[in-house]
């Protein structure tokens, strides 16, 4: 239990600083969750600019509904969501908070199946970047730029989420959102996975990752949210956590570190 | 040879043209916003009467006309079917239907009322100059249409291909979420899709026009033969679809030579759209016939039902009131009799829109067959009157039945297109040939009952009314007494649920059949008397079409049990009884329309009864208001009741071998062995997406295993369908709840049980025995009480939590008497406390009945609490097996979960045949889950 104490409690560890820059995403009271069953009570959260987030937590906690509460695809009953300019956009609809700069990659494929890999790349580019997105995906992820006139569904569960990643690193967000991007891969594909959350990273954008591997999203992470029962639990600089003892806590498992 | 098919060629491709034209606007928008647009011909009905306005009445040139009609009002009717379709996103299908089915009555309505009596026909506004082509004429009429639409269905396709806006069009029907997170708006997209759905419905009307009848009925039936094409196209690729166009266009030219020529296939031109679309929905793999858009959530409120004893009491009086009708209706008495006649059809269509959520758009057709049949029987055959009644019904047995096999493969729109097909071939293709009304406008005598008792004759106007509300009243009885009996509750559970009635036991097939007789027998019966009251079968009484409106008064008049027939019959028989204006039908067509639309604009279509009338309407009825009665209330277990248990619960248990399951080219399960014995708790996990729900799939027979061996108790079930396992002893519950949400808690439980004992067997699905409904009784209270749930018996399951609904599906699955369970990650959803006792009942149930339980978990403590063995999955292959405490202390299992690149996971992935780093086995995460199973059915 001791690693688990050691972390302060969402807020306290955050002194009011006026001097600091403001955060990329700050989240306030965030209330949300489909019909009348609630999944987040009040969820605060901060990710400041260029930063890399962890949010953990056991299966269940409220983590995707975080994401897509924050993305406008499920509205929220309460609560501030403020971009990097300070602009609420609580209640938008998510194609309206995707133009201001929030990119979500959600969690299984965020790619359209029936689409080639080129017309992927074009609807997740901004309008009038077409052209620029397709040379910069080319140039980033070769693997894809050889395979534009592929259908994306025929393509293999790595090379698709390579694709949906690629929506993050081409159409210039100020903050990404990765939904389990991890899920389902070979060892060997979620190595290349973590790569690219730290090109992403590299690249400008704040980036705030749900991940079921604990140990590696540490090592990725500046910052750690910990998720449970649709509360942030707790919140502190990931090189403060244990990851065995989260194991312990929130997966049930036991073990060595 | 060949010259003398030239010419019908030739009009074959001009219309064929202007078919594919139209069904790919229609595709495109079905494609788009998932909703399939009944008024589609309505839109070209429009285009060609504004068309004829402005340039025969009011003398414009035709080229501004024409872009009046196709560049200003298209749109415009695009723009507001948007919105309607938008507004329908929550909505059923049967909604769905009616809501376009609405909009193409007002504009028949309001056609009818613009032209009735002009029998004009639009002018040609084309070149008609001809010129000779291969030794045939060709117009240049025929060639500029055909020109135009090719021209335009290409740039179609290319601007799905090439253009941001036709690419994500495409990127919608993938994924629309995923697409507004790319910052477009679905909703635009969609509009925009609308838009040149319009505008193509709109140019093909115009094209079809020159020659045609200002006739709204006709347009609309014409532009419908695009339905066939769309369904060639499986609804979906557009090239495909203008090529039905084409084949539907030149195959309907020449089917109108040989009809010159064959007397008997008179039928055969109008008909072979109907037949194209019938066999393509039949033929084409079920997996391409994708339901857009299912519905998200059904209504979660109950609708509200007086207490039986207030029914019996409305009903009697209803009766009383009927039987009063002779002595005060004097000449209207047939228009008491047609209602009479129509509330009958209209329940015949109850049994399947309100009772078990299929949809039928033939049940004209079915009357119209039991008309003909009756005929034919008492007049050429002479056999007596009830003999002839009796057989008819018989005879439409067999007829429902065949129209089931759709209803087996099909659901939603594409069963109400097959059914609407099924009506219109017959129409078409029957009526008016010798085996059904014969070629006369009278067609054939339908004699009344030459039977007297005492004074009174049967055949006398008075005399038949009775006849026919004995009838009606028995059939109507009968109805709700099936409702309220076993097959009733099958098929509500049907209609929420197909997935959880099939893994109980019920073979869903066999009860889509059974319906679809019922539904036949009922239809065939009210054909007959109709006849019988007018004393003849003839074809123009049951034009199919007819049953758009017939389903349009089920879905909307929203009263429950039989009284919505009982309205509906007064609105649609009644009242244009009595009101006998010249326009009266008409109008009364344009407001049913409106009522439709407007129903289904309504956000939630329950209707509400006014609290302190439920309550009055249940102090008259002696209900308690005690329905939710707290837990605490819940009685104690009585010491007598003993578990159930029919079956010995001794043998292997569950014994799965070399299991591979494949999903097109991704393979999900590999080669997975596991072991469930009896009398053990074993436990399945791993990480989220390594195939877990998939195997629970497998093994329940939901999905097919590519390849391996599915043994219970020794004996191989691995080509055993669903229902068949779960009659063998398999049970299973489900990741997401598949409960019936329309049914008490207490009736759910009853089904895990009942929906076995009814099984393939229609006879003992239709009602049960006494000694079988103590049996269900004694289990439903064994099986509340085991899991702690029997204060919570009669509430409503739509009203529960998540966590309840969960000991719900594992209180419905005990109480099915199985020897193995498969539990699907039944914790979740549950509080750590209610966890701990969810893991005592499971415990418990397995020391008192011996069965074996295999669960899914994703909660480790609980797993290791309460299960011996485990097995553990990663990459669809089984990475460990052992006790749960060597898995705590097995290295491959933590780097299975925490994702450590080491060697000994290295090892694992290599040994699971994860040797070709780009291509991972179980990505199919939406495959996996049981929701999307139902998709397919």
């Amino acid at each position: 239990m001791a690693g688990v104490t050691s972390i302060d409690p969402t807020g306290t560890a955050r002194p009011a600083d006026p001097q600091q820059p403001t955060s990329a995403l700050r989240v306030r009271g965030l209330r949300a969750g489909y019909g009348q069953s609630i999944v987040l009570r009040s969820v605060d959260l901060d990710v400041p600019p260029g930063s890399v987030v962890a949010l953990l937590g056991p299966n269940g906690a409220g983590k995707s509904t975080l994401l897509k509460a924050l993305t406008g695809l499920i509205r929220p009953m309460a609560g501030e969501i403020q971009l990097g300019d300070g602009r609420n956009v609580a209640g938008l609809a998510p194609e309206r908070i995707a133009r201001l700069g929030v990119c979500l990659v959600p969690e299984g494929r965020g790619v359209f199946p029936s689409l080639t890999v080129r017309e992927n790349v074009v609807l997740m580019s901004r309008r009038g970047d077409e052209q620029g997105a397709l040379d910069r995906t080319a140039e980033l992820f070769p693997e894809l730029g050889r395979r534009f006139g592929q259908v994306a569904g025929s393509l293999s569960g790595g090379e698709q989420q390579m694709l949906a990643l690629a929506r993050a690193a081409i159409s210039d967000p100020g903050v990404v959102l990765v939904d389990e991007a991890s899920l389902g891969l070979a060892p060997l594909l979620v190595d290349r996975v973590f790569e690219t959350f730290q090109r992403i990273a590299a690249s400008g954008p704040a980036l705030l990752v749900v991940e079921q591997f604990v140990q590696r999203a540490l090592a990725l992470a500046d910052h750690v949210y910990l998720m449970d029962r649709g509360d942030i639990r707790f919140s502190g600089p990931a090189a403060d956590v244990d990851g065995d003892e989260i194991m312990r806590r929130y997966l049930g498992m036991s073990g060595r570190g | 040879m060949l010259e003398s098919f030239l010419p019908f060629i030739v009009i074959g491709i001009t219309t064929g043209s202007v078919y594919g034209l139209a069904a790919t606007g229609l595709v495109l928008t079905y494609k788009t916003s998932g909703i399939f647009n009944f008024a589609y011909g309505s839109v070209a009905t429009i285009s060609i009467f504004v068309f004829y306005s402005l340039r025969v009445e009011h003398g414009w040139p035709w080229p501004l006309a024409a872009l009046v009609c196709v560049g200003v009002l298209g749109p415009i009717e695009g723009l507001l079917l948007e919105r309607l379709a938008r507004a329908l996103d929550t909505a059923s299908t049967e909604v769905r239907i009616v809501a376009t089915v609405g909009l193409m009555l007002i504009v028949f309505g309001t056609g009818t009322l613009w032209y009735r009596n002009n029998t004009a026909l639009v002018p040609q506004f084309l070149p008609t100059e001809s010129f000779r082509l291969l030794g045939v004429s060709v117009g240049w009429d025929q060639v500029i249409v055909t020109v135009v639409s090719i021209v335009l269905t290409v740039i179609l396709y290319l601007f799905f291909r090439f253009v941001r806006m036709g690419i994500a069009m495409r990127g919608v029907v993938d994924n629309s979420s995923l697409l507004s997170l790319t910052g477009e708006s679905p909703a635009r997209v969609r509009r925009w899709a609308w838009l040149i759905g319009s505008v193509f419905a709109s140019l093909a009307g115009l094209m079809l026009a020159p020659s045609l009848n200002l006739d709204a009925f006709m347009i609309t039936m014409l532009v419908v033969q695009a339905f066939g094409a769309a369904a060639i196209g499986y609804f979906s690729s557009l090239p495909l679809t203008f090529v039905g166009g084409l084949v539907i266009g030149i195959g309907g030219s020449l089917a109108t030579k040989y009809a010159a020529q064959v007397p008997s296939l008179a039928g055969l031109p109008s008909s072979l759209p109907f037949a194209v679309l019938i066999l393509a929905l039949v033929l084409t793999p079920r997996a391409r016939l994708v339901q857009r858009r299912l519905v998200a959530e059904r209504v979660a409120r109950p609708p509200y039902h007086a207490p039986v004893r207030v029914r019996s009491v409305f009903g009697l009086v209803v009766v009383g009131v009927l039987m009063l009708v002779p002595v005060l209706a004097g000449t209207y008495l047939s228009v008491w009799s047609n209602f009479l006649i129509e509330t009958l059809l209209l329940l015949s269509l109850g049994v399947l829109v309100r009772m078990s959520g299929q949809i039928s758009l033939c049940q004209y057709a079915f009357a119209a067959i039991g008309a003909s049949t009756f005929s034919h029987l008492a007049t050429s055959a002479h056999l007596p009157w009830a003999l002839a009644l009796l057989l008819a019904a018989l005879i439409s047995i067999p007829v429902g039945a065949v129209v089931s096999i759709p209803a087996i493969r099909l659901s939603g729109v594409f069963l109400a297109l097959a059914t609407l097909g099924f009506g219109i071939f017959v129409e078409q293709m029957l009526y008016n040939t010798s085996f059904m009304f014969g070629s006369l406008t009278n067609g054939i005598a339908a004699p009344r009952p030459n039977v007297s008792l005492g004074s009174w004759q049967l055949s006398s106007d008075k005399g038949f009314y009775y006849l026919v509300l004995l009838i009606v009243a028995v059939l109507t009885v009968l109805v709700v007494l099936v409702q309220h009996a076993r097959l009733g509750r099958l098929l509500r559970a049907l209609s929420d649920s197909p997935i959880g009635l099939e893994a109980f036991g019920t073979s869903t097939n066999v009860t889509k059949a059974v319906v679809f007789c019922l539904s036949a027998v009922l239809a065939s019966l009210a054909g007959a008397l109709l006849a019988m009251l007018l004393h003849f079968s003839v074809g123009s009484n049951y034009v199919s079409f007819n049953s758009l409106t017939l389903l349009a008064v089920v879905v909307i008049a929203t009263v429950g049990g039989p009284w919505y027939a009982v309205l509906g019959g007064l609105g649609l028989v009644v009242l244009p009884g009595y009101w006998t204006s010249p326009n009266a039908s008409t109008y009364l067509e344009i407001a049913a329309g409106a009522a439709a639309v407007i129903f289904a604009l309504q956000p939630d279509r329950v209707p509400r009864v006014p609290e302190r009338l439920a309550a009055l309407i249940d102090r008259l009825g002696g209900r308690r208001a005690a329905t939710a009665t707290a837990p605490a209330a819940a009685p104690p277990r009585p010491a007598a009741l003993r578990p159930v248990a029919e079956r010995s619960p001794a043998g292997d248990g569950l014994r799965v071998s070399g299991l591979t399951v494949r999903f097109g080219g991704i393979t999900a399960v590999r080669d997975a062995g596991l072991h469930a014995p009896m009398n053990a708790i074993t436990g399945l996990v791993g990480p989220n997406g390594a195939g877990k729900t998939t195997i629970f799939n497998a093994c329940s027979g939901l999905i097919r295993a590519s390849s391996g061996r599915i043994e219970l108790h020794g004996r191989t079930v691995t080509r055993a369908s669903a229902p068949a396992r779960a009659r063998l002893g398999l049970g299973r519950t489900f990741q997401k709840p598949q409960l019936f949400e329309s049914l008490t808690v207490m009736e759910n439980v009853a089904l895990g049980r009942e929906a076995g004992l009814a099984g393939a067997n229609p006879f003992r699905q239709i009602a049960s025995s006494r000694a079988e409904r103590l049996s269900v009784g004694a289990a439903v209270d064994d099986a509340l009480y085991s899991v702690g749930i029997a204060g919570l018996a009669g509430r409503p399951v739509a009203l529960l939590s998540l966590g309840q609904k969960r000991l719900v599906e594992l209180a419905r699955v005990v109480a099915g008497g199985f020897d193995v369970l498969l539990l699907d990650e039944p914790s979740s959803g549950l509080d750590p406390v209610e966890t701990e006792a969810f893991g005592e009942v499971l415990t418990r149930i397995v020391a008192e009945r011996g069965l074996g339980l295999l669960l899914v978990e994703h909660d480790m403590e609980l797993v290791t609490r309460i299960c011996r063995d485990v097995f553990v999955l990663d990459f669809g292959s089984i990475i460990f097996q052992g006790t749960t405490e060597e898995m705590t202390r097995s290295s491959v299992v933590r780097t299975a979960y925490l994702g450590e690149h080491d060697a000994a996971l290295d090892a694992a992935a290599s040994q699971a045949g994860v040797a070709e780093p780009w291509a991972e086995p179980a990505p199919a995460t939406a495959v996996l889950d049981s929701d999307s199973v139902e998709v397919g059915r």
